[in-house]
């Protein structure tokens, strides 16, 4: 095999590689559900309902700028996270396992952590409570 | 000095208009309330570099690059990035360069959909976009993203980007600039030197480019597309040069796919691009530029954090890497052009990047380069003058990048 041979099957060995592994993927995925909220401005309230499917929830306000991540965590707890990422607040996108930014490449765990820049803040937790059949989300923090 | 005095004045005057504030301060303003806020960060890298062939070493302040960002309100907001490479620029001298990277201004159209205007790098392989040094690994960004796609590609004109709702995970984006100048494209840099940089570019041919990008659990895919014209010129230059004319006259296509595993503690990539230039002939014919008809190149690194295995609840990366690129700038040349084996190259790129802390990466690796053997007839001044080229070359390359 000559040089030219070997580049150009090394090339489509890796682009193989990526569409493989992404038809993989794509057929394990588990999408977010997305549901829409009425803030008084000072705080998100969800229906305990819009869990049913899941342990994660996107929840969206129209006076918010960006979405809020709402999580069930094992032991009970709960937890919200603005998806704005603190680099150049650019909004995030959510999956099961992370936050990510698609601008500029930052990672965050659920935890508000970041695993990778450029962001170098952490999201910060909004204050968050069960009050009967809703998840209240305190905004301000 | 007087004129020095008045603009000291006028950036403190400024200063207390604006209120500076840091991300950190930016985040406490208020959630609702978050406007007219202003952003100030950078980025940048230094490196020292030892050629093993030439015995030689070079020590060199790569870059720093200065981001100003704005929020006019809620919805309207304002970024640029200033760019100093190789520490200083002098007048007359050959050295440095001062440019603006990005300058635009962003309008949240709705929660999923954001318009951009200006001087704005398109979504177009991992490097393009994801460019600061804190992001990859190794003292330079991938081969592949700078010879075939030449990152960072920056243009003028309007972008929309966004996420779709119906699938969580999927990010988009589509973008008119500017196109590229086929009279500046030099032999043995792709297309390279026919960006434009918002620096008095013809806009009378135009890009067009998309991507679709998919995150699910740890993984990130991404397909990306370009199409634009290369001529911007009058009808009748181009016609006396005989090269098309019009918006997408002289075609450049790209297309570029990539994949990225992001656990914690292995990562890897994987990226494959082609560029393809069907009237190469008659670039050449016009510029004798000895332009390709066709490049491609693939990357794959494998990265491994030994940091988690020492010391798991610390939140530092040491990572142990391995990129492998192959990339040939002609893989296929038009009639009237000139094989040059030394563009057919592969890369072995192996290293350690330490994270003491997120924004701060020291780097330390070693790249070995191969190439096919020199073309005589490219040889400008044949041997004895001619300097030796070595098809094999290694390089001991030490750095430290920061981003904040």
């Amino acid at each position: 095999m000559d040089r030219r041979d070997f580049l150009r099957s090394s090339c489509l060995g890796c682009a193989g590689l990526a569409f493989g592994v992404g038809v993989l993927s794509l057929t394990g995925c588990a999408s977010l559900p997305l549901v829409k909220v009425v803030s008084d401005g000072r705080t998100l309230s969800i229906p305990l309902t819009a869990f049913a499917e899941g342990t994660q929830v996107i929840a969206r306000a129209s006076k918010l700028s960006y979405d809020v991540l709402v999580m069930k965590l094992p032991n009970g707890d709960l937890r919200s996270l603005y998806l704005r990422c603190t680099h150049e607040d650019q909004p995030l996108t959510a999956t099961a396992t992370g936050l990510h930014c698609p601008s500029h490449g930052s990672r965050f765990a659920l935890d508000g952590s970041v695993e990778e820049g450029p962001a170098t803040k952490p999201i910060r937790p909004f204050p968050v409570h069960r009050e009967g059949e809703f998840v209240i989300i305190e905004l301000t923090t | 000095m007087r004129c020095l005095a008045i603009a000291i004045a006028l950036l403190l005057f400024n200063a207390v208009q604006a209120q500076v504030l840091t991300k950190e301060d930016s985040l406490n303003a208020g959630l609702v309330r978050s406007d007219r806020t202003t952003l100030v960060s950078a980025y940048g890298e230094v490196k020292v570099a030892y050629d093993q062939q030439l015995g030689t070493g070079e020590a060199n302040l790569t870059r720093n690059v200065l981001f100003l960002g704005h929020r006019f309100n809620s919805r309207i907001s304002f970024f640029s990035e200033m760019e100093l490479e190789n520490a200083s620029v002098e007048g007359g001298q050959v050295g440095g360069e001062l440019s603006m990277e990005q300058l635009f201004v962003k309008f949240d159209l709705t929660k999923d959909i954001y318009l951009t205007g200006g001087l704005f790098i398109t979504r177009l392989g991992i490097i393009n976009e994801n460019h600061l040094p804190t992001t990859f690994n190794g003292n330079d960004r991938p081969y592949v993203e700078q010879f075939i796609i030449p990152s960072t590609w920056r243009e003028i004109g309007v972008g929309l980007y966004g996420r779709s709702t119906r699938l969580p995970g999927l990010n988009w984006s589509v973008a008119v600039q500017n196109g590229l100048n086929a009279g500046a494209f030099q032999h043995g840099t792709g297309i390279r030197e026919g960006r434009g940089d918002g620096a008095k570019a013809s806009a009378a041919n135009i890009g067009v480019s998309g991507a679709l990008l998919y995150y699910t659990g740890d993984f990130r895919f991404q397909g990306s597309g370009y199409y634009g014209g290369s001529a911007g010129l009058s009808q009748r230059e181009a016609d006396s040069l005989q090269l098309d004319y019009g918006l997408f006259g002289t075609p450049v296509r790209l297309l570029e796919a990539n994949a990225q595993y992001l656990g914690e503690k292995l990562r890897v990539k994987v990226l494959a691009t082609q560029v393809d230039i069907p009237d190469a002939a008659r670039i050449n014919r016009a510029y004798a530029s000895n332009t390709p008809e066709r490049m491609f190149g693939a990357y794959a690194e494998l990265g491994c954090d030994l940091w988690s295995f020492i010391r798991p609840t610390e939140k530092r990366d040491l990572i142990a890497f391995i990129r492998c690129e192959a990339l040939d700038m002609n893989a296929a040349i038009p009639a009237n052009g000139i094989d040059d084996p030394t563009l057919e190259r592969t890369y072995v790129v192996a290293g350690l990047t330490y994270v003491p802390t997120v924004g701060i990466s020291v780097k330390a690796d070693y790249t070995l380069r191969t190439t096919g053997e020199r073309n005589p007839s490219l040889d400008i001044n044949p041997y004895p003058q001619a300097l030796p080229y070595f098809t094999d070359n290694g390089s001991i390359n030490i750095g430290l990048a920061y981003s904040f």
